[in-house]
C-alpha cells in the first residue's frame, strides 16, 4: 500500500514538473501562429486594479489580437502598494514589461533613461483612427488634453499615452443622507457640509447607530484636506504672478516660499492647515492609520455617510455598493465664510486636469514596433470608446462619449485657479516625509495646528533644499543622457546637410536639451537662495 | 577536530568536488554577488540606473551623521528586549508538550503548533492590522468589553499623558506613543511555530535517566524547567536569540504593513531597514542604501560575534 501510495505521489510530482517545464517551454520558446510564424507577446504593466479596468484591458487587448494574431497581449496588473519597488526592480534589472503606466515610481532620470520619447509618435496621426474625423489628426490632438497627460515639462517630451480623465469628488450615500436629513440634497458648500456632519452626529446618537461622517484614510484624507488647503492659498497665488496656466507651478511656489512671500507663518498657510484640522474632525478617529481599501469598506457597508475619492474607484464602490450614491465637487468654503471666507476665490477649474492612465514603452521592449502600434490601437477613438464602456472611466480621447455613469465626473472647466499645497507636487521625499511624521500633531485630538507648525518650523526649508538638490541631480543625469545621442545625431546633421529628418531631430534634442539646461540653472539657483536663506535663518 | 590531510589525498577523487559546484555557483550568484555589488554601490551616488557619481565615502560619512538612522536604533533596541521576552511562552510551550506523557497528543499538539505556518505571514500581518483598527477592531472592542479602556483613560488622566481619553477609540498605529507597544503586541501569545520545534528538538534530547534522578531527589515541575530544562536547550535558545536579533534588525515587513514607508506618526516605527528601504525606493539613493545596508551588516556581524564569544552554553 505504501509502496503503491509512495508511487502515485512521485508520480504526481514529475507530471506537475513536466506541464510546468512544458509551459514555460512554450512561453521561453515561443508559441506559433497557424501560419508557423513566432507569437509575439506583447507585456503591459499598470497598477489599476480599481473594479472594470482589468476587463476593460483585456477587452481592447482582445480586439487588437483579433486585427493582429501573431500578438498576444499579456496584463500585469501590479498592486499600487508595492507599484513602485516593483517598477524599479523591473526597470534597473532590465525585466521591464513592454509597456508600464507611468506615474508612480517614475522620476524624469528615469523617464529619460528607460522610455522612449514618444514625440515623433505624437506629430502623427493614428492610422486607427482611419475613417472618423480624427483620420488626419497628430495624435496629440486628439486627446482632450492634447496628450499633456504623457507630456514631461522638464525633458519637454512625450513619454506616454493616456487613455483616461480623472476627477477627484465626494460620494455620498444617498440613502443614507435621506434617512439623516431627511432629503437627497448635497452640501454645496463647506458650510453645509460641516452642518451635515453634525446631523451626522446627532443622528448617530440619537438611535445609537455609530454613522462616520466622512470615511477617511491615509489615502482618501489627503485628497480632501489638500483640495480645502488649497482653497486657502487661491488668493496668494495669485498674488505670486500671473500663473499662465491652470495647474500649480512648484518650482514658483517654491522659489516664493524661499523668498519668504509665503511661509508656516503666513496667514493663508495658517488658515488651511486649520480648515484641514477642522475637516479631519469629521473623519473617523485614527483615520491616519487606515488604508484607502478600508476606508472604501465602511462607506459601501454604510457605515460612512461619504468619502472622497477618484473617480477610479466609482467603478470599484457601484460594484460593491447597495445603496445609490451620488458623487459632488469638494465644498469649499464660501467667500462669506467668517473664518475661512477671506482667502477663497471660488470653485476650482479642473480644465487644468490632465489625462491620466499613460502607458510609456520601454527601451528594453523586444518589439517596440509593435508595442508602438498596439499604443496606437488603445489612443484609438473607438478603442477609448471601449474602454470608457467597459470601465466606466472617463475617456481621454475627443469625440468619445463617456458612460452615464462617468457623467458626474467630468471635468469643469468653469471656475478659478487653484492655490497651492503645502508640499509641491514631485519628488518631494524629504519635505513629504516631514510632513507626514508630524501630521498627528495636525490632525490628532491632542493636536493643533501650532504644534504642528512648531515641530516642521525648525527643518521644513532644510528638506526641501535636500529635495530640490536630489532633483537637480536627476535632472543633470537626464541631461547627461542625452550627450550621446545629441553628439551623434550632431555628427550624422554635419555629414548628411541633406538629410532633413536628421536634422530635425537634431534641432528637437537640441531644443529639449537647452530647455533642460535652463531648468536645472533654474534649480541651481533656487538650491543657492535656498541655502542662503537657511544661512540667514540660522543667524 | 578531523586530522589534517595531504593536498595528494584530498584531490585522490577530486571529480566529486564538481558536484558542489552547482551549489557553489549558486550561492556565489545569489548571495555573494549582491553583497559585493552592495559594497561596490556604497561608494558611489547611484540611483538604480548605469548613470552613477564616486563618492569615495561620502554616502559613510552621511551615514554617521544621519539622525533617522540612528534614532532607529533606539526602536529596534526595544523590539530586540521585547522579543527577548517574546521568545519564553515558546519555551513554555514546547516544555508542556514535552512534558505530556502521551505520545499521541504530543504529535496533535506539535501538528497544532505547525498549522498556522501554513497560513502567509501576510495575512497573519493583515489580520492584525485589522486588530488595530481604532473603530472596528478586535482589541478596542475587548478593552471596551472588559472595561480595561476606563482604566486606562484613568491611568492617563493620573499620569496625563494625553492618549487614552473617553469616547475616544484608541488609535493604536495613529499615535506615536503607541506605535512601539503596538509593534510589541504584535503577535500575541508570541508563539513562534519554528521555535516551539527547535526547543522541543533540544528538550528531546535530554535523557529520561535525568528526569528518574530528578524525581527520586522530590523535585518539582519548575525546578525541573530552572535546572534541566533550561541548562540542556541553551544551545537552542542561543540559536534562537541570535537569528531573532538578525531578524530583528533585518526586518521590516511588520513596520512597512503597519504604518508605511515613512515608519508612521513621528516616525516612531522608523526601523534600520525600513529606512533603508526608504531611502531607496522612495528618495531613489540606492548607493546611499547600500552603505546604510553594510553599517546594518556590520552590527549584525558585532552583535553575533559578541553573542558567540560571551553567551558561552556551559552544560
Amino acid at each position: 500500500m505504501e509502496r503503491i501510495l509512495n508511487t502515485i505521489g512521485i508520480s504526481l510530482l514529475a507530471l506537475c514538473f513536466v506541464i510546468s517545464l512544458s509551459r514555460i517551454a512554450m512561453l521561453r520558446f515561443g508559441e506559433r501562429t497557424e501560419a508557423g510564424d513566432k507569437v509575439i507577446e506583447i507585456r503591459l504593466a499598470h497598477w489599476q486594479l480599481e473594479g472594470g479596468v482589468r476587463t476593460a484591458i483585456d477587452k481592447m487587448a482582445e480586439e487588437y489580437m483579433k486585427l493582429h494574431p501573431g500578438v498576444r497581449i499579456t496584463q500585469i496588473p501590479i498592486p499600487e502598494r508595492i507599484y513602485r519597488n516593483w517598477l524599479i526592480t523591473q526597470l534597473v534589472g532590465g525585466t521591464a514589461p513592454d509597456i508600464i503606466q507611468i506615474g508612480i515610481g517614475i522620476t524624469d532620470e528615469r523617464l529619460a533613461r528607460f522610455f522612449v520619447p514618444l514625440t515623433d509618435l505624437a506629430q502623427k496621426p493614428n492610422p486607427y483612427n482611419k475613417g472618423t474625423d480624427l483620420e488626419d489628426t497628430p495624435l496629440r490632438d486628439t486627446f482632450v488634453d492634447g496628450m499633456l497627460g504623457g507630456f514631461n515639462q522638464n525633458l519637454l517630451e512625450y513619454y506616454g499615452v493616456p487613455i483616461s480623465g480623472h476627477s477627484i469628488r465626494m460620494f455620498i450615500n444617498e440613502d443614507l443622507l435621506e434617512e439623516i436629513t431627511g432629503s437627497r440634497d448635497l452640501p454645496l458648500t463647506y458650510e453645509d457640509l460641516i452642518a451635515l456632519t453634525k446631523q451626522v452626529d446627532d443622528f448617530s446618537q440619537k438611535h445609537g447607530r455609530p454613522i462616520i461622517p466622512i470615511a477617511g484614510s491615509r489615502y482618501n484624507s489627503p485628497l480632501m484636506m489638500t483640495t480645502l488647503f488649497i482653497s486657502q492659498t487661491q488668493k496668494k497665488m495669485r498674488e505670486l504672478g500671473p500663473p499662465g496656466t491652470l495647474l500649480e507651478v512648484p518650482a514658483r511656489t517654491t522659489e516664493a516660499l524661499v523668498d519668504g512671500d509665503w511661509g508656516l507663518d503666513s496667514p493663508e498657510v495658517l488658515s488651511g492647515l486649520g480648515l484641514m484640522r477642522e475637516v479631519a474632525a469629521e473623519m473617523q478617529p485614527g483615520f491616519m492609520q487606515v488604508t484607502r481599501d478600508d476606508a472604501s469598506f465602511y462607506f459601501v457597508q454604510g457605515r460612512a455617510l461619504m468619502i472622497v475619492t477618484g473617480s477610479w474607484d466609482a467603478t470599484s464602490i457601484s460594484q460593491q455598493a447597495n445603496f445609490p450614491f451620488a458623487a459632488t465637487r469638494i465644498p469649499l468654503p464660501s467667500r462669506q465664510h467668517p473664518r475661512f471666507g477671506g482667502n477663497v476665490l471660488g470653485m476650482f477649474s479642473e480644465a487644468g486636469l490632465t489625462a491620466g492612465m499613460a502607458f510609456g514603452l520601454t527601451r528594453d521592449s523586444e518589439h517596440p514596433e509593435v508595442a508602438t502600434d498596439f499604443l496606437q490601437f488603445l489612443a484609438s477613438r473607438e478603442t477609448n470608446q471601449l474602454f470608457t464602456n467597459t470601465s466606466k472611466w472617463l475617456p481621454a480621447v475627443l469625440g468619445v462619449e463617456p458612460d452615464a455613469q462617468a457623467r458626474p465626473f467630468m471635468m469643469e472647466s468653469q471656475g478659478y485657479t487653484p492655490g497651492f499645497p503645502l508640499v509641491n507636487a514631485g519628488a518631494r521625499a524629504d519635505t513629504s516625509r516631514l510632513v507626514a511624521n508630524n501630521f498627528h500633531l495636525l490632525v490628532g485630538p491632542t493636536g493643533s495646528v501650532e504644534q504642528f507648525v512648531a515641530a516642521i518650523r525648525e527643518n521644513f526649508i532644510p528638506f526641501v533644499l535636500v529635495d530640490l538638490t536630489r532633483e537637480q541631480r536627476e535632472i543633470l543625469q537626464a541631461i547627461q543622457r542625452m550627450d550621446v545621442q545629441l553628439a551623434a545625431l550632431g555628427e550624422v546633421s554635419r555629414s548628411k546637410p541633406d538629410d532633413a529628418q536628421a536634422q530635425r531631430k537634431f534641432d528637437m534634442i537640441t531644443a529639449a536639451m537647452s530647455a533642460r539646461d535652463r531648468s536645472a540653472y533654474f534649480q541651481q539657483h533656487l538650491i543657492r537662495k535656498t541655502d542662503k536663506r537657511i544661512q540667514e535663518d540660522s543667524n | 577536530m578531523p586530522l589534517p590531510i595531504s593536498p595528494k589525498k584530498a584531490l585522490l577523487e577530486w571529480k566529486l568536488y564538481l558536484f558542489i559546484v552547482p551549489s557553489l555557483v549558486a550561492v556565489g550568484l545569489f548571495s555573494y554577488f549582491p553583497a559585493a555589488s552592495a559594497i561596490y554601490h556604497s561608494f558611489f551616488r547611484w540611483s538604480g540606473g548605469d548613470v552613477k557619481e564616486f563618492v569615495g565615502f561620502g554616502n559613510f560619512v552621511a551615514v554617521l551623521q544621519d539622525h533617522v538612522f540612528w534614532n532607529s536604533f533606539i526602536t529596534i533596541g526595544i523590539l530586540v528586549i521585547a522579543n527577548v521576552f517574546k521568545m519564553i511562552p515558546s519555551i513554555f510551550l514546547a516544555v508542556l508538550i514535552h512534558r505530556l506523557t502521551s505520545d499521541r497528543w504530543q504529535y496533535w499538539y506539535r501538528v497544532l503548533v505547525v498549522l498556522p505556518m501554513i497560513v502567509p505571514g501576510l495575512v497573519t500581518l493583515f489580520i492584525w492590522k485589522f486588530f488595530y483598527d481604532p473603530n472596528f477592531g478586535v482589541l478596542n472592542k475587548v478593552l471596551d468589553a472588559t472595561g480595561l479602556k476606563t482604566v486606562l483613560v484613568h491611568i492617563d488622566n493620573l499620569f496625563r499623558w494625553g492618549i487614552f481619553q473617553e469616547g475616544v477609540p484608541i488609535a493604536w498605529l495613529g499615535e506615536p506613543s503607541l506605535i512601539i507597544p503596538s509593534l510589541i503586541i504584535w503577535g500575541f501569545p508570541w508563539i513562534g511555530a519554528v521555535g516551539v520545534l527547535i526547543f522541543l528538538a533540544g528538550l528531546q534530547s535530554i535523557g529520561t535517566e535525568v528526569y528518574e534522578a530528578a524525581d527520586l531527589d522530590g523535585v518539582t515541575p519548575f525546578q525541573k524547567f530552572l535546572h534541566i530544562e533550561l541548562p540542556l536547550i541553551t544551545t537552542q535558545v542561543r540559536l534562537m536569540f541570535v537569528l531573532m536579533i538578525i531578524g530583528t534588525l533585518q526586518g521590516f515587513g511588520l513596520q512597512f504593513l503597519l504604518l508605511g514607508e515613512e515608519g508612521g506618526p513621528g516616525g516612531k516605527g522608523m526601523v534600520p531597514g525600513l529606512w533603508m528601504f526608504n531611502r531607496a525606493f522612495l528618495a531613489g539613493e540606492f548607493g546611499y542604501a547600500c552603505a546604510l545596508g553594510l553599517f546594518l551588516f556590520v552590527f549584525i556581524l558585532a552583535l553575533t560575534m559578541i553573542n558567540n564569544k560571551y553567551v558561552r552554553v556551559d552544560k
